[in-house]
């Protein structure tokens, strides 16, 4: 059986058997179908023989170690059964992919026929990246690595930036490798030369990815790394040896190509200089080269979810924008003026305060590991649109501490005015709390 | 309009996949016949491929030899997928496969079919030829081999029904395991889509192992020994059904 077709079946290890209903498509590892099992629809990946090259009974054991582990988050479109083995050959079951998410590789090219798919709103690409990151967060807190991270992987949603995580077979516990190195262009250095993936080099991959969600170029790709011809010498050289990011601040020799960096000229100066950093931090010739560690997910998480919460309406154009600071801040879209008269300081952030704004659990207290919720959000008084204030969009009851030292409860949906030296307890803990300025 | 929607397409780098196909008076009939079908039934299979291929925009150039040679595709270069219309070629004549080398040669620079602001890779020539060459064609193998594109591209030959000086084929690939044996007209159709297929998602794979640097002829080899287990497989199993409904035909 080395391939199937419809009305075949196809016994599962412990118990019951697959009918195959139809082919979904076909790939260099193996062929996808469309199968039922118990009464409902599954996808089956179905091996091609041979692909393992004698490392068959080892890649079968990982998948099914994963299977009973159970995948790290919701994302995971993760191995669920595996079927028996057929004259060496074998899959799994998963999921079936459900409809309205497309696949990265399509946000990054466009034809004449398949137009090329963008984001809605900047609010679902901080979504798509948060949703990245935590998946592999928690992916690597169970211990476990991804090692192939590359653009066939992902599958988004636009409109909101939901994500599902395909190819979940290569997924290995920590010190193994299933025998995969990766994509070129998604390796990091160390993989390119010749080492094992595993978490620091999924790191890498993920960054990669991460740049390309919000600039859609890559960030290794400038005058020095586009020669006449890519040969296979010079790929191990621009990707693995000596690899420049395209703005490296200390290393000039690999900016954008002109012509080619419309995306990168319009998106680098406006996304914040917090998330700019961080991205020349992950692309430094020190990290990428392993001499400083990789920037880490909750990093990452902390960035993310503070641009998240920078998202606004434009008075003026009502377009999408950013608050990047207290003070004069320009909309991305309109170039008008926005003054943002406040701030709320916490323990290791600083959220400005304007009509929009958040202030997201992460932000308050991070160790609670919740990525998503929004404990307060800045509105202005309808009788008044340039008075300001906080609501309390929690569940519970805020303390607010007042500079002439009471202190009055705020129930959750009521809003607290904006003055400067309150202290606002958004959650039970006091040391969580934050003052504004 | 906001700035999102203004988004353009990644930059990507150029894989021009070269066809040089024998029209000489030998491939009439049959054999030209389904080079025409194949080749016509192709466009949309890459159109597909290259639509998912973040890594590679693929071109397209065709150079037609028989008495003389001539290119199918625009003479001002290479195509993109969309812009092919293919058009059915005729044969007839001798087989001077050395001047096609020469006019490839020719082409394969940068100030020539290879210019590309975003960079290429190296390109990919396959060569469907039923016949031995009428001409000198060592001479032109000499010069385009000096060629440093011609070095680095993937290099496979198609032997149409046998018919082939191999020993030609294996000096142009540069290595005799990066033929195709088409054996009746079936098969070479089917050896047309996967090898086209095959060698221009050639760039887009994760690698099992990334610590050897392959060489081109080597590379070649492993596409044309994947075009043939997958012309195997196809011929072992009966296709199956698309995504569709088919409703119950039993």
């Amino acid at each position: 059986m080395a391939t199937l077709k419809v009305g075949d079946t196809v016994k599962m290890k412990y118990g019951g058997e697959v009918k195959v209903l139809a082919e979904f498509g076909s790939g260099g590892q193996g062929t996808v179908y469309k199968v039922s099992y118990n009464g409902k629809e599954y996808a089956l990946k179905w091996y091609h023989k041979g692909v393992f090259g004698g490392k068959e009974q080892a890649f079968y054991k990982n998948l099914e170690n994963n299977i009973q582990k159970g995948a790290p988050t919701g994302n995971f479109l993760w191995p669920l059964g595996i079927t028996d083995v057929y004259n060496g050959v074998f899959g799994y079951i998963m999921d079936i992919r459900p409809k309205g998410y497309y696949e990265l590789t399509n946000f990054f090219v466009g034809s004449k026929k398949q137009s090329q798919v963008r984001f809605k709103s900047f609010s679902a690409i901080a979504d798509a990246a948060i949703n990245i990151i935590q998946a592999f967060r928690e992916l690597h807190n169970n211990g476990y690595s991804y090692q192939d991270i590359n653009n066939g992987n992902f599958f988004i949603k636009p409109d909101n930036g939901d994500v599902l995580i395909c190819d979940n077979d290569n997924v290995s516990p920590f010190g193994e490798n299933s025998g995969i190195q990766g994509k070129q262009r998604y390796m990091a250095p160390e993989i390119v030369t010749g080492g094992n993936p595993d978490k620091n080099s999924d790191r890498f991959s993920m960054a990669v990815i991460l740049f390309r969600l919000l600039f859609i170029n890559h960030p290794l790709e400038g005058k020095r790394s586009t020669p006449p011809c890519m040969t296979k010498e010079l790929e191990r050289r621009y990707y693995g040896e000596e690899p420049v990011f395209v703005y490296d601040p200390n290393d000039d020799r690999n900016r954008p190509v002109p012509g080619t960096d419309k995306n990168l000229k319009t998106f680098w100066p406006i996304y914040p200089q917090y998330i700019r950093e961080l991205f020349e931090r992950a692309f430094s010739h020190d990290v990428m080269l392993n001499k400083a560690p990789r920037v880490m997910e909750k990093e990452w998480l902390d960035v993310f979810i503070r641009f998240k919460a920078s998202i606004v309406k434009c008075p003026h154009c009502k377009e999408e924008t950013f608050i990047y600071e207290k003070g004069e801040n320009t909309c991305i879209e309109c170039r008008k003026k926005i003054n943002v008269p406040n701030a709320i300081r916490f323990n290791t952030v600083t959220v400005p305060l304007y009509p929009g704004t958040k202030i997201m659990m992460w932000l308050v207290d991070w160790s609670q590991n919740d990525t998503e919720t929004v404990l307060g959000q800045v509105v202005a008084n309808p009788n008044d649109p340039t008075v300001f204030g906080i609501k309390n969009m929690s569940t519970m009851n805020w303390k607010i501490n007042l500079p002439n030292g009471t202190q009055k409860p705020l129930a959750s949906g009521a809003v607290v005015p904006i003055k400067l030296d309150f202290t606002l307890e958004c959650t039970n803990n006091p040391k969580d709390a934050g003052t504004i300025i | 309009m906001g700035l999102l929607d203004d988004i353009s397409p990644a930059p990507r780098k150029v894989m021009t996949l070269f066809y040089l196909v024998d029209t000489s008076g030998s491939m009439g009939g049959a054999r030209i016949g389904t080079v025409n079908a194949a080749m016509e039934q192709c466009i949309p299979l890459l159109k597909e491929v290259a639509q998912a291929n973040d890594d590679a925009e693929i071109k397209v150039a065709i150079l037609q030899f028989s008495s003389g040679c001539s290119w199918v595709t625009p003479a001002s270069g290479p195509v993109g997928l969309d812009d092919i219309i293919w058009n059915d070629l005729q044969a007839s004549g001798m087989t001077e496969f050395g001047g096609a080398l020469l006019e490839l040669d020719k082409k394969l620079s940068r100030n020539e079919y290879l210019q590309s602001q975003t960079g290429a890779y190296a390109p990919v020539i396959l060569l469907l030829s039923d016949g031995g060459p009428t001409d000198n064609w060592e001479s032109g193998l000499n010069q385009i081999k000096q060629n440093n594109w011609f070095k680095h591209a993937i290099k496979i030959a198609i032997d149409i029904e046998s018919g082939s000086d191999r020993s030609v084929l294996a000096a142009f690939t540069g290595n005799p395991e990066a033929i195709l044996d088409a054996k009746d007209t079936a098969t070479l159709k089917k050896m047309i889509h996967k090898v086209s297929v095959r060698a221009s998602e050639f760039q887009s794979h994760s690698k099992q192992s990334a610590d050897v640097i392959t060489s081109p002829e080597e590379d070649s080899a492993s596409i044309v020994a994947e075009v043939v287990k997958d012309v195997d497989q196809d011929t072992t199993t009966p296709i199956s059904s698309d995504d569709n409904d088919w409703g119950s035909w039993d």
